[in-house]
C-alpha cells in the first residue's frame, strides 16, 4: 500500500537517517528552547491510538504535533480497538485516508505491521509488546548529547529482557556499540525477538554485577511491563538480585550514566539513590522523547529538511 | 436554494476542486463533504 515510510522497529531506519535524526532533534529542541516557532507542520494531523495506558508518549506526541504546528487526535480503546470488531486492515484504510500521520501504541507487534501495510500515511511505533523504538531513538540521542559517540561504548542492560531491551539490541548492531544483559533465568532475551541474537555486539550475563562492570551506561526498566501484572510478585522475588543499586554503579566506569524509560519504581528495579543521584540521567531521557518524536515526525512528513 | 441543496452543492465543489478524491471511498469522503458542511455552518457560502 502506497509508498509512506514508517518507523515500527528501530531498524527500519538507516544509520545516516538516525543520525540525521540527531541533527536534526538538535536543532529542533535549540529553537523550542528559545522560544522560535517552527510549524512546517500547519494543518497536519496525528492519530494517536492508544491500547495500552502511557503517560510520556501521548504527552511528548501531542505536545510535540502542536509545537509543529499540526493537530493530534487522541483514539483511546473507546473509540476504537485494533482487530476487535472491524478488521486492522480496514481501521488503517479509513483511518489514513483522513490523517497524515498515525501513532500506535498497543500489545503485538503484529498489529502495527498489518496497520502499516494498509495505511497511505506514515505510522509509528509507540510501543509494542516486542519494540519501543521511539524510546531508543530518545535513549541513544540522550546518551550522544551527554558523552558524544556511542560506537564502541558498552551498554548494560539489567532486568527483564522486554521491549525496550529488545530494541537496544537493535541499536547496538546499527550504531556498533556492545550490549551486555543480565536477566533472572527463565527471562532471557528471545531468539526470535532479538534480532542479531548471535550478534558480536551482545554478550548475555548469569551475574548483573559483570554485566555492568567498566559500563558506559547502565539501564534498566520495570520487573513486570504492561500486559504481564499478573506475574508481578512472581517477578519481584525472582529479579529481587537484579536491582540497580549504588554498589552495582560503583562497578561501571566513573562517569558511567544511569537511564530508566520511566515510569520507576524505586526499591525494585532501581534504588532510589541511584534513580536520583548524579549519574541518572532520566530526565533529560524523558524530554528527549519529546524533541526526537519531533524530528522523527518531521522526517516522515516532509523528508530531509537540512538544518 | 434551500439549506440542504446548498450544503449539497457545497460538498461538490469541495469534491471536485480539492482534486485528491479519485477514488470515491466513502469513508474518506467522510472527512472532505463535514469539512464543507462545517465550513458552510460557520462562514456561510464560500465562492470557490
Amino acid at each position: 500500500m502506497g509508498t509512506a515510510r514508517h518507523f515500527l522497529q528501530l531498524k527500519d531506519f538507516t544509520l545516516a537517517e538516525l543520525e540525521h535524526l540527531f541533527e536534526r532533534t538538535i536543532e529542533l529542541k535549540a529553537r523550542q528552547r528559545q522560544g522560535r516557532l517552527y510549524q512546517p507542520l500547519t494543518g497536519r494531523t496525528l492519530a494517536m491510538i492508544f491500547e495500552k495506558n502511557s503517560t510520556r508518549t501521548r504527552v511528548s506526541f501531542e505536545a510535540g504535533m502542536a509545537q509543529l504546528g499540526g493537530n493530534a487526535m487522541f483514539l483511546s480503546t473507546r473509540d476504537t480497538q485494533l482487530g476487535r470488531g472491524e478488521p486492522i486492515e480496514d481501521v488503517a484504510e479509513v483511518i489514513s485516508r483522513m490523517v497524515d500521520l498515525v501513532m500506535i501504541r498497543t500489545f503485538e507487534q503484529n498489529i502495527v505491521e498489518r496497520f502499516a501495510a494498509h495505511s497511505r500515511v506514515p505510522v509509528i511505533n509507540g510501543l509494542t509488546d516486542e519494540y519501543h523504538p521511539c524510546q531508543i531513538l530518545a535513549d541513544v540521542f540522550t546518551y550522544i548529547e551527554q558523552r558524544g559517540a556511542i560506537r564502541g561504548k558498552t551498554v548494560a542492560w539489567v532486568g527483564d529482557s522486554n521491549n525496550v531491551c529488545n530494541t537496544w539490541l537493535q541499536a547496538a548492531r546499527i550504531f556498533d556499540f556492545n550490549f551486555h544483559v543480565s536477566t533472572p533465568p527463565g527471562y532471557e532475551l528471545e531468539a526470535a525477538r532479538g534480532e542479531g541474537f548471535r550478534s558480536m555486539h551482545l554478550e548475555c550475563f548469569k551475574d548483573p554485577h559483570a554485566a555492568v562492570a567498566q559500563a558506559d551506561l547502565v539501564t534498566t526498566d520495570v520487573w513486570t511491563s504492561m500486559g504481564f501484572e499478573d506475574e508481578a510478585e512472581e517477578r519481584k522475588r525472582k529479579f529481587a538480585e537484579y536491582r540497580v543499586d549504588a554498589d552495582m554503579m560503583r562497578l561501571a566506569k566513573p562517569d558511567a550514566l544511569f537511564m530508566h524509560c520511566l515510569p520507576a519504581h524505586r526499591g525494585e528495579e532501581v534504588e532510589a539513590a541511584v534513580i536520583d543521584g548524579p549519574q541518572s540521567i532520566v530526565w533529560e531521557e524523558a524530554e528527549n522523547r519529546l524533541h526526537t518524536q519531533k524530528a522523527l515526525m518531521e522526517f516522515l512528513l516532509l523528508g530531509k529538511v537540512e538544518s | 436554494m434551500d439549506h440542504e441543496q446548498a450544503i449539497s452543492a457545497q460538498a461538490n465543489l469541495a469534491g471536485r476542486s480539492s482534486g485528491q478524491v479519485k477514488r470515491s471511498g466513502c469513508s474518506q469522503n467522510r472527512l472532505h463533504t463535514q469539512k464543507a458542511l462545517m465550513e458552510f455552518l460557520l462562514l456561510g457560502k464560500v465562492d470557490s
